[in-house]
C-alpha cells in the first residue's frame, strides 16, 4: 500500500494541489504518510491488472483517451476531456490514478460503467437493444436491396406506368382538342 | 386505397413511433441507478473536525451517507429533513455522514453554522469518494446497509419519510 502511495505521490508530483503534505523527490519516490488517507484502489473494489504506470507520457495519453470516450455527467454533450466542469476534471483525475495504479484501459471502464451505467460511454456497447443502432442501417440497406432486386426481376422497367394516355389518345373529345392546341 | 402502399407505410411509421415515444417518454439526464444492491465502496475520510472516518468500521450498522454542497439549493431545501430523520434514526445505531462536494472547507462550515448539523461531515474536496460512487451531481444520499451493501440510492432532495422507510426496513 506504501508503495502505491509512493508512486502515486511520484504520478502527481507535478500537482501541488493533489499531494497532501507529503514530500516527492524526482526519480526517488519518497515514501508518503498521509493520515487518514488510506490505499487509492479501495473505492475500485477490484485490484490493478498490471504494475504501476509512472511514465508521464503514458499516464497522459492513457489519460486523454480514456477520458475522451467518457461523458461529462453534468455537461452531458462533452467528453470528460473536452470539459472543464469540476466533476469532470475530477474524473479525469480519477482516471490518471488508476492509470497510475496499473489498472487497465478494460478494468478503467468497467469502474466507470459500474458506477454511472453505460450512460458514462460516449460510444454506446454493440449489445442487446443497441443493436438495432449497429445493425439498422444494415438492414434497411439489405431490405432496400432486395426490393430493388424484386422488382428488376418482376419486369425490365417497373417502374414506368402502363402508360394510359396512348389509349384513351383520340377517344376523349377534351383529349382530341389538347392535341389538336399542341401540334399547332 | 392501396393496401401494399398502407401496409409499407405501417411498417415504416410503427418502429420510428416506438421508438420516439420509448425516446422522449424519459428524462435524458437521469442516469441509470447502478449502484444500489453493490457493496459500497470503502473509503476513509476525515471529517470537519479533523477525525478520520472509514467506512469499512461502520461495518454492522446502518450508515445514510449525503453528498452535499453549500452552493446547492436542494442540498439547503432537505437538510432539516435529513436533520430530522437523524434524530430519530441516530438513537437506535444509524450512522449518518455528510459528504461535502465541490466545495470549500469554509463554505461548508458557513452552512452548517447557519442550517445546523446533527451528524460528522466528511470532506471529500477532490471528489475522489463521489465519484467512486458514482455521484453525478448533488444532493445525492445512499444508505448502506448493515453488511455494507447499497440498499438504497435517492437522487435529488431525500424526505425524512423516504429514509425513514428505508432505515425501518433494514
Amino acid at each position: 500500500m506504501t508503495l502505491c502511495l509512493a508512486l502515486l505521490g511520484a504520478a502527481f508530483a507535478q500537482d501541488p494541489v493533489v499531494d497532501p503534505g507529503g514530500t516527492t523527490v524526482q526519480g526517488e519516490p519518497a515514501l508518503i504518510e498521509v493520515a487518514g488517507e488510506a490505499d487509492n484502489s479501495a473505492g475500485v473494489g477490484f485490484p490493478p491488472d498490471g504494475p504501476p504506470v509512472t511514465d508521464e507520457a503514458t499516464l497522459e495519453a492513457r489519460t486523454y483517451a480514456l477520458s475522451k470516450g467518457m461523458r461529462c455527467p453534468v455537461c452531458q454533450g462533452l467528453s470528460v476531456a473536452d470539459s472543464g466542469a469540476e466533476a469532470a476534471v475530477a474524473m479525469k483525475a480519477r482516471t490518471r490514478e488508476l492509470v497510475g495504479l496499473g489498472y487497465s484501459d478494460a478494468q478503467i471502464v468497467d469502474y466507470f460503467v459500474g458506477r454511472y451505467g453505460t450512460w458514462v460511454l460516449l460510444e454506446p456497447p454493440a449489445e442487446g437493444v443497441n443493436n438495432l443502432i449497429f445493425l439498422g442501417p444494415l438492414a434497411l440497406v439489405a431490405l432496400g436491396g432486395l426490393a430493388w432486386w424484386s422488382s428488376v426481376k418482376r419486369g425490365k422497367d417497373p417502374v414506368a406506368p402502363p402508360a394510359p394516355a396512348t389509349k384513351t389518345e383520340g377517344d376523349d373529345p377534351y383529349t382530341r382538342r389538347v392535341l389538336d392546341e399542341l401540334e399547332r | 386505397m392501396n393496401w401494399k402502399v398502407l401496409g409499407a407505410g405501417f411498417l415504416v411509421v410503427a418502429p420510428l413511433v416506438v421508438v420516439l415515444a420509448s425516446g422522449f417518454g424519459r428524462d435524458p439526464k437521469a442516469l441509470p441507478n447502478v449502484m444500489e444492491g453493490r457493496e459500497a465502496p470503502s473509503f476513509s475520510l476525515t471529517d470537519l473536525d479533523g477525525q478520520p472516518v472509514r467506512l469499512a468500521e461502520l461495518r454492522g450498522k446502518p450508515v445514510v451517507l449525503n453528498f452535499w454542497a453549500s452552493w446547492c439549493t436542494p442540498c439547503a431545501y432537505e437538510h432539516p429533513e435529513l436533520l430530522a430523520a437523524a434524530q430519530r434514526w441516530a438513537p437506535q445505531g444509524v450512522a449518518f455522514y455528510g459528504v461535502v462536494y465541490g466545495d470549500t472547507e469554509e463554505a461548508a462550515r458557513g452552512f452548517l453554522k447557519r442550517r445546523g448539523s446533527a451528524y460528522p461531515n466528511l470532506l471529500d474536496l477532490d471528489q475522489r469518494v463521489a465519484i467512486d460512487y458514482g455521484v453525478a451531481g448533488v444532493p445525492e444520499t445512499y444508505v448502506i446497509d448493515r453488511q455494507g451493501r447499497i440498499a438504497r440510492k435517492f437522487v435529488g432532495p431525500v424526505s425524512a419519510k423516504a429514509l425513514s422507510d428505508v432505515l425501518g426496513s433494514l
